[in-house]
């Protein structure tokens, strides 16, 4: 029985283990307007990138087409996820590949109970009993410092910005997708939060985990340290490096890049 | 038929006076600043990117009843209404129908009515999307005042929505009076009780509009009578 | 309504309702004097009882038909069969069902029995257990629950009382049909200060009677007491008879509590006109759950008039129109007392080209000092073809009510169904969960039998609307 586990347990890893996120020559247009420019990036499983720029230079853009989002048209380019073609995935499929993408600005749901929520979207990435499901809900519950109580409100109705952050950071501690994408996970966060954020998805490094981080402000990049740093201007990666950017881009802000 | 038409590409033509009929041809804008008369009957049409503000204030009217038509025709039409009404007494009857026809049209309809003595308002305003209507948007906010024991207030606001693609329809009507808690806060901050209440009406009244001066002399001798 | 095959005899003893005698006996379509009287003999009623259904028959043939609400010209009433006896209705065949109700009950896993009951094919639906041991609690608590037509022959003096004094038969020009050609509903009286504790379901006491077009019901909650009513259900019920005119009177006394919860889905070409009421005296509390699922035209504004000082009125609203169907309905209160407060609350969902009408009255009169209402209607449109219309009718004449009214209408959000979407759910399931998340405050008040199978219903809906 065990054996059995595990050995399909490591298979599901290894099929994980080769994905690499290939974003080629992308172009992508909101209502027309061309927001991304020929973008090109590569996240090889195990690494976390950050993505760090002005306000307005299309990092949210770039999380919201790797997740599916309808609004924005992909106009030239291509994105890779392992051996599929993400372009041709609606959303869900794209989170049954494995990606998860933290909202800046999560959707509150009328009605719907958030552990309620929470079970369902689980279940559609594993199989699990409502009984092992709970234990893994009250484990990541503790894990952010919360008590259970903040499962049993309806889903992001009435949360405040904090409380926002957390309850996407709930979700991919239960998810366990192997691309997370992280957008301006940071913003509205008090240094508490903030450490308490980074330090758990730190926690979730693995050779076969990868992270995009959207960062405006360097400060969560501290807990999290990304192995590459890539600034995005008017749509287009205008530098990459490691973490000398950050430091930078810290006494610096944005200015030296605009040549 | 008493017509006034707003020609092409007219920008913030104040009017007073409009006969039955108002066209506001296409990107066009244009103010409207009722003085109110009794018995009208008025349709207006805004053509493509057309935009009309009207401010209604009608402070004391004996007898009145009004019907207004407003048909969003053009594409990006934007209509906003702010109508304040202040009755003693009589029979006073306001009918508004907001009918979208054109693409993200906009309207935004703000009523505040405040009645005295025996006044008897009706407020029947309409909203209306047509299947046409893709991405219009619709709001309609009344806020109904008793001030006195022998007013009557009868709110009918209809909403019809023929298509989904909406993106926002939505009214709000309420009828309240002049909070206890409220009063007494302020005048245990030694105002009188009539100084309290005609500060509160007031202040609905400003919240309504930012042009609110050369009107405020007369709501402040409506207030003055104020029990 | 449904037929049923012959009632056996051991059904008859066991259940002891009054039937009268079995003579095969079917009114002629069309309603006259003659039919009404007909009907009166078959059950053995009372002088007094006759005298009503005359009376009400007259004001029927002189009242015009409404001009609002949903389109009623093609009622034929010189087209229906007014009283059929059940021992006389032919039984239905299985393979005669629609094949949609067949799938409903298909997908809703509704089990063997239960289908060929509501489908109208099978024997009686089998309740026996429960229903006589609930019936031995009841009688000791003095509390009567039965059929009634029973209960003008048992218990003539309460229905003499009430009956038709919270919807006499000149209110509208369907209570006026329903008075002259009743027949079957549910009649309840709870005694002083009794709290029934189990919510009382039509189902128990059900026969072929119950479902019928014209049912009449009649609740009498005596002071301090409690109870709970259920009817109907949320799987699709085939009923054969194009209108359904029922009429619920609802008598609230001094601190009594009343709680009424319909669920409807008929399935077929049905018109579904019902006028429910309910007098809330001191302190009392009047609340009405009512789903709207299915037929072909619902007109339906449960109503509470609070004459009595601190009254209390709750309305739950939910109504789901699809294809070919138009739900007209909403709620009505009617302040007469002072300290009394009210709530509404609607929601609707319409699809594939369904409307839902929204229709309310608030009417606070002269002397309602201090009262407090609050009214919201929310409605979903989730396609191009649907329509969503309110009216609601707002009357204050008291200076100091305080009342507050919001509608909005609009569709799913497309940032919601990407967010969910995002997360592994497909679309059918994120509007689903969306919907669900939208009548939730109407569920939630459901017990939780009735609230599973209303999911479920949802969820098959939007997996039909996505495919």
């Amino acid at each position: 029985m065990l054996r059995e586990r595990l050995s399909h347990l490591l298979k599901r890893e290894q099929t994980k283990m080769n994905k690499t996120l290939t974003i080629k020559n992308l172009t992508v247009e909101v209502e027309g307007k061309p927001i991304l420019k020929n973008l090109s990036l590569e996240i090889k499983p195990g690494e976390v990138h950050a993505i760090m720029g002005p306000n307005g230079s299309g990092k949210s853009t770039l999380a919201y087409v790797l997740a599916g989002h309808p609004k924005y048209t992909v106009t030239s380019g291509e994105i890779f996820y392992g051996e599929k073609n993400i372009l041709a995935l609606k959303p869900h499929e794209r989170a049954k590949e494995g990606l998860f993408l933290a909202f800046q600005y999560p959707q509150e749901i009328q009605g719907v109970g958030f552990a309620h929520a929470l079970y369902m979207m689980t279940k559609a990435q594993r199989n699990l009993t409502p009984k092992e499901f709970q234990a893994e809900l009250k484990q990541a519950v503790q894990t952010l410092h919360q008590d259970t109580s903040f499962t049993q409100r309806q889903l992001n109705v009435g949360f405040s910005g904090g409380e926002k952050k957390k309850a996407e950071v709930l979700q991919l501690l239960l998810l366990k997708p192997s691309l997370a994408i992280l957008d301006e996970t940071d913003s509205g966060l008090d240094h508490d939060a903030l450490e308490l954020i980074g330090k758990t998805i730190n926690q979730l490094r693995t050779p076969i985990f990868s992270s995009l981080i959207i960062t405006h402000y360097p400060k969560l990049l501290q807990y999290l340290k990304p192995d590459v740093v890539h600034i995005l201007v008017n749509g287009t990666i205008v530098a990459s490096g490691k973490h000398e950017l950050i430091e930078k881009i810290e006494s610096q802000g944005y200015n030296w890049i605009k040549q | 038929m008493n017509t006034l038409i707003v020609p092409e590409g007219t920008q913030h033509l104040v009017v007073q006076e409009i006969g039955e009929e108002l066209i506001v041809e296409k990107n066009a804008s244009c103010i409207w600043v009722d003085k109110p008369t009794a018995n009208k009957n008025i349709k207006i049409t805004l053509k493509e990117n057309s935009q009309l503000k009207r401010i209604i204030i009608n402070i004391d009217p004996k007898q009145y009843r009004e019907e207004v038509t407003y048909i969003l025709e053009g594409k990006k039409a934007k209509l906003q209404e702010k109508r304040l009404i202040l009755t003693n007494h009589g029979e006073n009857y306001n009918k508004i129908f907001v009918n979208h026809i054109g693409e993200e049209t906009e309207s935004d309809i703000q009523i505040r009515s405040i009645q005295k003595g025996n006044s008897r308002n009706t407020i029947h305003a309409f909203l209306k999307v047509e299947q046409s209507g893709t991405n219009a948007s619709t709001n309609l906010n009344s806020q109904t005042l008793l001030v006195e024991k022998q007013s009557y207030a009868q709110v009918l606001p209809g909403l019809e929505i023929l298509t989904a693609n909406v993106k926002k329809a939505r009214h709000a009507a309420t009828t309240s009076n002049l909070d206890e808690a409220m009063i007494f806060y302020l005048t245990s901050r030694g105002l009188t009780e009539q100084e309290a209440k005609a500060m509160i009406v007031k202040g609905m009244v400003e919240s309504l509009f930012e042009e609110t001066t050369e009107v405020m002399p007369q709501v402040e001798q409506w207030l003055s009578s104020i029990q | 309504m449904t037929q049923t095959i012959s009632i056996n005899e051991q059904y008859k003893e066991k259940y002891g309702f009054s039937v009268t005698d079995e003579s095969i006996f079917k009114t002629a379509k069309g309603i006259t004097e003659e039919t009404v009287k007909e009907i009166s003999k078959l059950k053995n009623e009372p002088a007094w009882m006759l005298e009503k259904r005359l009376h009400a028959l007259k004001l029927f043939f002189s009242k015009p038909m409404p001009t609002w609400g949903g389109d009623l010209t093609k009622i034929d009433f010189n087209n229906i069969t007014y009283y059929l006896r059940p021992t006389d209705k032919k039984a239905q065949s299985w393979e005669d069902l629609p094949e949609k109700v067949k799938e409903t009950f298909d997908r809703l896993g509704v089990p063997e029995a239960e289908r060929k009951f509501l489908g109208g094919v099978g024997a009686q639906y089998d309740s026996e257990t429960v229903y006589h041991n609930l019936q031995e609690d009841l009688e000791k608590q003095g509390v009567i629950f039965t059929d009634t037509d029973s209960a003008v022959q048992k218990h003539p003096e309460i229905v003499k009382k009430y009956f038709g004094t919270i919807v006499p038969s000149a209110d509208n020009k369907f209570a006026a049909l329903n008075t002259a050609v009743w027949s079957g509903g549910s009649f309840i009286y709870v005694p002083k200060n009794v709290k029934v504790k189990i919510p009382l379901q039509a189902y128990f006491r059900i026969n072929a009677k119950n479902m019928g077009q014209f049912e009449r019901t009649l609740i009498i909650v005596d002071e301090g007491a409690e109870v709970h009513y259920i009817e109907g259900c949320t799987a699709p019920v085939y009923s054969s008879a194009s209108l359904h005119s029922a009429v619920v009177e609802v008598i609230a006394l001094k601190n009594a509590k009343v709680r009424y919860t319909t669920i409807q889905n008929w399935s077929g070409d049905i018109y579904n006109l019902v006028t429910k009421r309910a007098f809330a005296h001191e302190n009392a509390l009047v609340e009405w759950v009512d789903g709207n699922l299915g037929s072909k035209l619902t007109m339906k504004y449960p109503s509470v008039y609070l004459v009595g000082e601190g009254a209390k009125a709750d309305i739950l609203s939910v109504a789901f129109a699809g294809a070919n169907q138009h739900q007209d309905a909403g709620g009505k209160v009617v302040h007469l007392a002072s300290n009394t407060t009210s709530r509404i609350v609607s929601k609707s969902v319409s699809k594939a080209g369904g409307r839902t009408t929204y229709r309310g009255l608030v009417k606070i009169g002269k002397d309602a000092k201090n009262t407090k209402v609050n009214v919201r209607c929310d409605a979903l449109l989730l396609d191009e073809q649907s329509r969503s219309d309110t009216y609601p009718v707002m009357q204050v004449e008291a200076e100091d009510a305080l009342l507050a009214h919001e509608a909005t209408v609009g569709k799913i959000g497309e940032e919601q169904l990407f967010y969910l979407t995002s997360r592994g759910l497909t679309e059918a399931e994120a509007m689903s969960m969306v919907v669900l998340g939208f009548i939730s405050e109407f569920t939630k008040e459901l017990p939780m039998e009735y609230a599973i199978e209303l999911n479920k219903l949802m969820q098959m809906e939007m997996e039909d609307a996505v495919a």
